[in-house]
């Protein structure tokens, strides 16, 4: 992280400096070589030498300040959540600094950065404490809201705004398949948003597996139609083949993804596994193989976000059984460290670059008006539509308030401004295209991401449990899948219990033996979640028997 | 009539009467597209063609094979398959498909447009807690549940491990603390989970 943004500051800084071709390291030298030798010097200004770290540090123990405030008044907090108020900051000091004339080449979000750094924390925190119960059980609606509905949206907002440019005159013209790559950017719901507004209202996990399953998978269309629209802007002569390309394109990209996420889970797990005795390796490895499978799905443009996302699903059970409860309570907090400060870094940076990018360029109120308006109407009908053929095939349906809350929560992010940023400065309409996608980021980020906590408490939504699950509800739980399973095997249908009881089986005889260590192999099924929940019951029972228990509560709670 | 004497045809490759269909989707409000398929189901698992089922017949499943509790379910099938409608159970040694039908009643996804939602929770819970009583005396003591927690996870703990866990559970769900644990408190244990979603099937029409 810090040596890429001391790189990439040095540049920016020694583009300032006056001896502009002066090297990081001449700069050292000059400060001996310049100064005439009359005096001995006591102690001098080395400014140039630590500017860089320091402006980064900065900013980190800046946004600390900005979160250690909003903690503070959580009377700011009850109403905004906490990615529109970094946001704010960003720009009260992207204005400041513009008065006073710094270079906006400091301050601003390069998504080459961003999709490179900032963003893989977060998603491979979100992946490893994602509920995979809730997700499985929900694959279907969570395949066809982040694949058929965000296609649906892109194509539907993109045709729209282009048969609105026919009819009313926008500040730049634009082809169709120039507005159908804005539009394919536009529609995606954001991972980062969702999780930074959802965590702190704390749904229940069928509504945030949903929302937030959708934003992390459409990851693979989106990219996906962006590129072939960008690519298809550039050919003179787009064939059917072209489509089919782009077809084929999608299924590599996603399924590639969930490979590279499959393999490198695979391999931090033997790695952990065979890393027995030196202690810090395990948590090494399992920070560093799935940044390295993030960055090869990159490299080989596959989707980047459903690898480590994958990754980090898939990983965790086998994760817990091969390194100490220490090391994975490190991990924990290292990776909530990072992805906490990711997010804070981007939304601050989000605020900054507005400030940055908009006082040369003037804002088409119309489009932007008209672009937020499709963007709500045409998710409030995809997920309708969406929701009414689901409710038809599934047992757990989605109610009017459920839809409400899945047209509500998408939320725009980050991603968006970032491809916006690299669309091709050839495209005439580009700036109009980018500060667009800003304000309808601002617009869902502040509006809606404000007004989503008092409408879920209005509508009753279901929060999530905070309680560990008692002793009693673990053992019966675990009792009932296996009930549900054998019914369904006498019904002969294969419903999901007996396909996780599939599933199961197999991972205890064949994967757990390779991917554990010290896992003996017993009979069909593993006993682990109920013996891991009896030790944390007994553990905080241990605790809260002692007189400093309210110290230890946190360590208890981590644990 | 005794519930077994009212049944198929001799045979039981036909498809059974419509009128018998019309009895079990208003008994049982299932499709009768539903009912057809379960009733292929019926015959499938009826090796010999009696036209009923015995213990051994569904025994023979495959998967129940590798699940633990395969036996108690078998058992509880026969159980509540031979329930009179007062509730009492007695457990019988045939199921015929209108009796195999009702069981499997219990499992369908909870309208919750419709009436009687809380009987259906109860049904659920119902059929859960009589495969936990072995002697179908109204209560779950330690040594049953030890029993199932044995199938269920026993090779893979000790025995001190398992009467730990024992002790937890009955701590927590046995409000009464005389030692066992009654159906009140069994669903008492159980109202923080979603009953209606965990135990629900959702049937092929």
């Amino acid at each position: 992280h810090l040596l890429i943004l001391l790189l990439m500051f040095d540049d920016a800084y020694a583009a300032k400096a006056a001896d502009s071709n002066e090297s990081h390291l001449v700069g050292l030298n000059r400060s001996y070589a310049e100064e005439p030798t009359e005096r001995v010097h006591v102690a001098e200004l080395k400014w140039h030498s630590t500017s860089t770290a320091f402006i980064i540090v900065f900013w980190l123990f800046l946004a600390c300040i900005a979160k250690l405030i909003f903690n503070r008044a959580s009377s700011l907090t009850r109403i905004f959540p906490e990615s529109s108020l970094l946001i704010a900051v960003g720009l009260a000091i992207g204005v400041l600094l513009e008065k006073t004339q710094v270079n906006k080449s400091i301050f601003t979000l390069d998504s080459h950065f961003f999709f490179l750094y900032l963003l893989p924390p977060i998603i491979f925190d979100a992946g490893y404490f994602m509920p995979n119960r809730a997700l499985f059980k929900n694959w279907d609606s969570i395949l066809l809201f982040s694949v058929v509905g965000t296609m649906f949206n892109a194509l539907a907002i993109g045709f729209s705004l282009y048969l609105l440019s026919g009819v009313i005159t926008f500040s730049h013209t634009f082809n169709m398949f120039e507005i159908l790559q804005f539009s394919s950017l536009i529609s995606a719901v954001d991972p980062v948003a969702v999780i930074a507004v959802f965590e702190e209202i704390r749904v229940n996990d069928f509504i945030f597996v949903n929302v937030f399953g959708e934003a992390l998978f459409n990851d693979g269309i989106t990219v996906v139609i962006y590129e072939l629209f960008k690519q298809f802007s550039c050919i003179e002569e787009v064939k059917a083949i072209d489509f089919i390309a782009g077809a084929a394109s999608f299924f590599v990209v996603s399924v590639g993804g969930l490979v590279v996420g499959i393999l490198a889970a695979f391999l931090t797990a033997v790695f952990t596994k065979y890393s027995g005795h030196a202690l810090i390796l395990g948590p090494c490895f399992i920070l560093l193989v799935p940044y390295m499978g993030y960055l090869a799905a990159e490299t080989l443009s596959l989707s980047p976000i459903i690898a480590i996302a994958i990754c980090g699903m898939s990983m965790k059970q086998y994760i817990k059984g091969n390194v100490s409860a220490s090391a994975a309570t490190s991990v924990k907090y290292f990776t909530k460290m990072l992805s906490s400060s990711s997010e804070t870094v981007i939304f601050l940076f989000l605020g900054l670059s507005v400030v940055a990018k908009s006082v040369a360029i003037e804002w088409d109120l119309a489009f932007i008006g008209f672009t937020i308006l499709l963007c709500i109407v045409i998710r409030t009908i995809g997920v309708i539509i969406q929701c009414a053929f689901l409710n038809r095939f599934r047992g757990k349906t989605f109610s009017m308030v459920d839809q409400f809350i899945l047209c509500y929560g998408g939320l725009r992010g980050t991603i968006a401004f970032g491809l916006a940023s690299s669309i091709s400065s050839s495209v005439p309409a580009k700036d109009m295209f980018l500060t667009t996608t800003i304000a309808v980021i601002f617009f869902t980020v502040f509006l809606q991401g404000s007004t989503i906590r008092p409408l879920v408490n209005y509508l009753n939504v279901e929060l999530k449990k905070s309680e560990e699950p008692t002793m009693a509800e673990t053992v019966y739980n675990k009792y009932l899948d296996y009930i549900i399973s054998g019914v369904e095997d006498i019904a002969g249908q294969k419903g999901h219990a007996s396909l996780v009881h599939d599933f199961e089986r197999l991972n205890n005889n064949f994967l757990c033996p390779i991917l554990m260590k010290d896992h003996a192999k017993t009979r069909d099924f593993d006993a682990t979640k109920i013996i891991r929940a009896y030790a944390k019951h007994t553990l905080r029972d241990a605790m809260s028997a002692t007189k400093w228990y309210p110290q230890h509560k946190r360590v208890v709670a981590i644990q | 009539l005794p519930r077994s004497q009212i049944g198929m045809g001799n045979s039981s490759s036909q498809l059974p009467r419509d009128d018998e269909i019309e009895t079990i989707a208003h008994e049982t409000e299932f499709s009768r597209s539903q009912i057809v398929r379960l009733h292929a189901r019926f015959v499938s698992l009826d090796k010999k063609g009696r036209g009923f089922l015995e213990r051994d017949d569904l025994k023979n499943v495959p998967e129940l094979a590798v699940n633990p509790l395969g036996d108690r379910i078998v058992d509880a099938f026969f159980t509540v398959g031979g329930s009179y409608d007062d509730g009492a159970f007695a457990s019988v040694k045939r199921l015929d498909f209108r009796q195999f039908v009702r069981v499997l009643s219990f499992f369908q996804p909870i309208d919750r447009s419709k009436k009687n939602v809380h009987n259906r929770r109860t049904d659920k819970l119902k059929f859960a807690f009589i495969m936990y009583d072995l002697n179908k005396n109204g209560y779950i003591t330690r040594e049953e549940f030890v029993v199932i927690l044995n199938s269920m996870v026993g090779a893979n703990i000790t025995s001190d491990q398992l009467d730990n866990i024992t002790d937890r559970t009955f701590a927590e769900a046995d409000m009464a603390k005389d030692g066992r644990i009654s159906f009140e408190e069994f669903c008492k244990a159980m109202e923080k989970t979603d009953i209606e979603d965990k135990m629900s099937i959702r049937f092929l029409h």
